[in-house]
């Protein structure tokens, strides 16, 4: 695994992937955001504990929030246009905030390890108190068909309660 | 509400929109409810070893479930007899001890009150041996441990005969393990709409969940077989229900909810003749161990639909809704599997069960969503003179034709409110509003 630093037209590449993917997310085209996944594609959250130990939080190595594939995250796309998208009924708005970029290059493979920060504020009228999420990605990217996609998202959060009705959208 | 401060009308099938927001019955439901109440707070398997211990909720108090040196449960009140910190704010651990942070007074795991720093500067006013932290009685079924401040009865006949549905679920092989750490989140929810809609309202499912048929995904349609499932709904003791969904046919062909073959041995010694011919052809089961234990073991989803494998699979939830005010409710969600279920089977129940249920569920999210609406739209002052409606099925009559326990209900379409108005019939029974007594 070797670093590969904004000189890299690589590190270029992935800065305009995540923000490009954030923009679909925050704007209401998740279908689109689908296209930018690889179909074998393995998007988890596992779930954080309060526990005693490590300076390092602890996430749990069994229960996760979110265990998704392609196949259930196409569901949760298609569901939002649906009559009956209740969590999402009207839109939240969605602003992904990506920063701290780190990005290095997988041994022969030529997939990219990414790791980001994440925070997500989601507000829905009438509430006046914002769902706020966040978190760190690590992200697996892969080039396929001369693009970059998202072959791997383990999103680690920060909050090991949180209160929220639910988190019915991507992080 | 009416005039007289009723808050339910029983026989016509009425629920005072009032309580699921009210200063004055949520401080009812913690002092006279939640104390007298058989809570559950664990399962031993998260607790395996001495020395492990889980931080839970009695009503609101915080309570630690501690398994001691000589490997007994204890359920302790998770504050300090010194000044009343809270001594322990991990989820879980394992300890041998737990100190706390203030001024240093030490409890074993037990709960016994081992260490008292300075003790001498107390001289004569100080008896360690009373006061250890104030524990609840505890007791197990199925390695699910309960726990009482109050008991006037034993966990088994608090149980009664929701006893034997628990032992389609929890005691039909040689054990059950929780699949982790339960998934928690805080709601701007009141508790009981998550008991009561578990107990017994499938009537929300085709609106509620009606994505997943405008999508055309194949939900409670069991393998196999034609028509329209057969619910069966039990009522049973102290306000605890379940409704049993199955096969019209009486067959499937993933019986027993799809569990591996190499379990039907232990079916076969776990449960009677009569449990077996009620748990094979089911397909999804679902109730609420009175005041705010839900449960659900369901095949209802398709694991193919879903990216899962191409063969049957079902998982098995508990769910507790927890008060923390009037509004506001924490909700906790467990996955368990039976102990000897091969690994492959295994990750695919979890995966399902996680693609629907806790805080991302694409399934509850839309339950969180609406109980969330209903306590906001009811924390008014006129929506309190609304009496909801929960009169379906007022003359409904039992069936005859139930070798099981409890009275039970069957309707087509399977819809009716019985079980959720005898929830709230014992709920108010415990609260002590009945007889019209007045609300201040």
């Amino acid at each position: 695994m070797s670093a590969i630093w904004p000189g890299d037209p690589r590190y270029a590449e992935v800065l305009d992937f995540l923000y490009h993917e954030a923009e679909l997310l925050d704007s209401g085209r998740q279908k689109e955001w689908l296209d930018l996944l690889a179909e074998d594609v393995i998007y988890r959250a596992p779930l954080p504990l309060n526990v005693k130990g490590d300076a390092q939080p602890s996430y749990s190595e069994d229960s996760c929030i979110f265990s998704e594939n392609i196949a259930s995250l196409r569901i949760r796309v298609d569901k939002l246009t649906t009559e009956y998208a209740w969590a999402e009924s009207p839109r939240s708005r969605i602003r992904h905030h990506v920063s701290n970029v780190r990005v290095s290059e997988r041994s022969g493979s030529g997939e990219l390890d990414v790791i980001s920060n994440v925070l997500v504020f989601r507000s829905r009228a009438p509430r006046t108190t914002p769902d706020i999420f966040s978190g760190e990605r690590r992200d697996v990217l892969r080039k396929l068909a001369g693009a970059w996609h998202l072959a791997e998202r383990l999103i680690l959060l920060d909050q090991a309660v949180m209160e929220v009705r639910h988190l019915a959208i991507l992080l | 509400m009416s005039e007289d401060g009723q808050l339910l009308r029983f026989d016509e099938g009425y629920v005072s929109a009032r309580i699921f927001n009210d200063p004055d019955v949520h401080r009812r439901e913690l002092e006279n409810l939640f104390p007298q109440c058989w809570l559950f707070v664990a399962h031993e398997t998260e607790i395996p070893n001495p020395g492990d211990y889980v931080t839970r909720q009695m009503g609101e108090d915080p309570v630690i479930v501690s398994r001691d040196a000589a490997g007994k449960i204890h359920v302790l009140l998770n504050v300090c007899r010194h000044r009343g910190r809270k001594i322990c704010n991990e989820d879980s651990g394992c300890a041998t001890h737990f100190r706390c942070g203030y001024h240093g007074w030490t409890y074993d795991s037990a709960g016994q009150l081992t260490g008292v720093p300075f003790i001498n500067a107390y001289g004569t006013t100080i008896d360690r041996a009373q006061l250890g932290l104030y524990e609840a009685q505890a007791d197990t079924y199925h390695g699910l441990i309960f726990a009482c401040r109050k008991p006037t009865e034993s966990l088994r006949d608090y149980l009664g005969p929701m006893a034997w549905v628990l032992d389609l679920l929890f005691g039909r092989t040689d054990g059950v393990e929780v699949g982790g750490p339960p998934i928690r989140w805080v709601a701007d929810v009141n508790w009981k709409l998550g008991a009561s809609n578990f107990v017994g309202d499938g009537y929300h499912i085709f609106t509620t969940h009606g994505f997943s048929t405008q999508l055309g995904l194949h939900a409670l349609k069991p393998r196999g077989s034609t028509g329209a499932p057969v619910g069966h709904s039990l009522a049973l003791s102290h306000g605890h229900g379940a409704s049993l969904v199955s096969s019209p046919s009486g067959t499937t062909e993933a019986p027993f909810f799809g569990l591996p073959k190499e379990l039907w041995p232990e079916l076969e010694r776990h449960l009677d003749a009569e449990q077996r011919h009620v748990l094979e052809p089911l397909i999804v089961a679902a109730g609420n161990v009175f005041p705010n234990l839900s449960f659900l073991d369901t095949a209802g989803h398709t694991p193919e639909e879903w990216g899962g494998p191409p063969w049957p699979v079902s998982f098995l939830t508990l769910r507790q809704w927890q008060p923390k005010g009037p509004d506001r409710m924490e909700a906790l969600s467990w996955l368990f599997i039976d102990k000897n279920t091969p690994a492959e089977w295994r990750a695919a129940s979890r995966e399902c069960y996680e693609r629907v249920f806790g805080v991302g569920g694409t399934f509850e999210q839309d339950d969180l969503e609406n109980w969330a609406s209903i306590t906001e739209g009811v924390g008014g002052d006129w929506a309190r003179e609304l009496w909801l409606q929960y009169r379906m099925g007022l003359d409904l009559q039992p069936t005859d034709d139930w070798r099981g326990p409890g009275a039970c209900y069957t309707a087509s379409p399977p819809f009716f409110d019985i079980l959720e108005r005898l929830f709230y019939q014992e709920w108010q029974r415990l609260l002590g509003a009945e007889h019209g007594q007045v609300l201040r």
